[in-house]
């Protein structure tokens, strides 16, 4: 086989993709990391949780979090916790802690008041053939209720399941990249695991291929995507990035012309991205 | 264990002791999870409710820090599924649909063009999965780690369980055995 510049990255990250695809799980449990963490999962089970570590982003970082707990710093400086936010947090901590415990008093003594007002109970001899009737009845009625019970609950376990399914976090958020002038910021919510990256007016002129680099403000390379020209003038080009790799920030995404000889440069294009207002 | 100069708390130590020592590391850990600073002042105080109902039932066996999180994680989770249950208005789109808009655009632009894109869409993608499929799987993860996520060798052997050494060790010899098999297609790994 003939040597292929950068084949071994695209076709790890082919293979890591497809397997992504193929597991449908989402993030595992914090009870589960913790027992992975400890030793105390079966060989299958642990070696299942440590691939989906591997493939997955949020959760590799979350386990890296778990095990450097006590360690964590924040995101960002304007992140940092000073003593004084502390001392606000334990006063509005102590409040809430009084308003808990004046509901637990308040259930407790409703548990506890004296049971007043119960109307006496008039005893009516049965006649037996109408209690064996009852009898009869009733173990007809417990039956259906036991089958309407495991029907129901298996209805329920499987709706859960969906509901869990289409309220994970899997999300992706499509940002539109249109201007060169200035670097629009774009408000992407925390659970928002991949970002789709919508490039407008891609025009490679006379060049019959292009080059595309994303790059951080800092100019760290994050992506760079050969690409041949389109046939449609209109064509969007789209790029879909884990959210863990678009952190806050601004970035740059260049686009050249590519020749023979050399690459030029075409066009620039800048957009922000933020955590973004709460929705609660 | 010292955090900032001063010795970890233990069960059964007060409460307040418990909130002062660990309320920077569970705000920062819903920091870090992408929440605003609103947002991390809440689930932190909700994390710390949790623990002040739940003290009676801490296990002795786990660390503090390890209940907290749980705790905290648990919580965030819950949050995550409230936020997303209102977020139905958002211009957000499947990971379906994502896929199928990068394929039209990938068609568009006809990407299919580049050699080995034409490699990987055609029979030789078989071959090169199958290889990749048949390393021993914790190699392939160390290799997935490091390639794929981009992760540090230290990182990396947090979540291995295992040392850098033996993290540099399995991905060099993940490196050799693909060269060996696949030849152009790892020389540059």
């Amino acid at each position: 086989m003939e040597k292929k510049p950068n084949a071994s990255r695209k076709v790890i990250r082919k293979w890591a993709e497809e397997r992504r695809r193929e597991l449908t799980d989402t993030l595992p449990t914090p009870e589960q990391m913790v027992a992975y963490r400890e030793g105390n999962l079966e060989p299958d089970a642990e070696a299942a949780l440590r691939e989906r570590l591997a493939l997955h982003p949020v959760a590799a970082g979350e386990f890296l979090d778990l095990v450097s707990f006590d360690q964590l710093q924040p995101p960002t400086e304007q992140q940092q916790v000073t003593d004084a936010d502390v001392k606000d947090a334990w006063k509005a901590m102590q409040t809430r802690i009084d308003e808990v415990g004046k509901e637990q008093k308040a259930q407790k003594s409703e548990l506890e008041a004296p049971y007043v007002g119960e109307p006496q109970a008039e005893v009516i001899p049965f006649p037996a053939e109408r209690v064996r009737r009852l009898r009869t009845i009733a173990r007809l009625s417990a039956a259906a209720a036991l089958l309407t019970l495991v029907v129901g609950a298996s209805w329920i376990w499987d709706l859960y399941h969906r509901l869990e399914e289409a309220t994970g976090p899997r999300y992706a958020k499509v940002i539109d990249v249109a201007t060169t002038r200035s670097a629009r910021t774009h408000a992407v919510s925390s659970d928002v695991e991949q970002i789709q990256l919508v490039i407008h007016g891609v025009d490679l002129g006379s060049f019959a291929r292009g080059l595309l680099e994303l790059s951080t403000d800092d100019d760290e390379l994050l992506r760079r995507r050969e690409f041949a020209a389109s046939r449609d003038e209109d064509a969007l080009l789209t790029m879909v990035m884990p959210r863990d790799l678009l952190a806050d920030g601004t970035y740059r995404i260049e686009v050249f012309g590519v020749d023979a000889d050399d690459r030029h440069s075409l066009k620039e294009y800048r957009f922000g991205i933020e955590e973004s207002v709460s929705t609660r | 264990m010292a955090i900032n100069g001063k010795p970890a708390v233990k069960a059964g130590d007060d409460f307040e002791q418990l909130f002062e020592r660990y309320y920077r590391p569970v705000n920062y850990y819903f920091a870090r999870r992408g929440c605003s600073q609103q947002d991390c002042l809440d689930l932190t105080q909700e994390t710390f409710l949790g623990v002040y109902k739940g003290m009676g039932r801490y296990r002795k066996d786990a660390t503090i820090e390890t209940w907290l999180f749980m705790i905290a994680a648990n919580i965030w989770r819950n949050w995550l599924r409230s936020r997303s249950a209102q977020k139905r208005d958002a211009p957000e789109v499947s990971l379906e649909v994502t896929i199928e808009t990068d394929k039209e655009a990938t068609a568009k632009y006809g990407q299919e063009d580049d050699p080995l894109d034409i490699l990987l869409a055609g029979e030789e993608w078989g071959l090169l999965r199958k290889e990749l499929e048949e390393l021993p799987p914790r190699m392939r993860d160390c290799l997935v780690l490091r390639i794929d996520q981009g992760l540090k060798y230290h990182e990396i052997a947090t979540i291995m369980g295992t040392s850098v050494q033996t993290v540099k060790s399995q991905l060099y010899q993940a490196r050799e055995r693909l060269k060996e098999k696949l030849g152009g297609y790892f020389n540059d790994l």
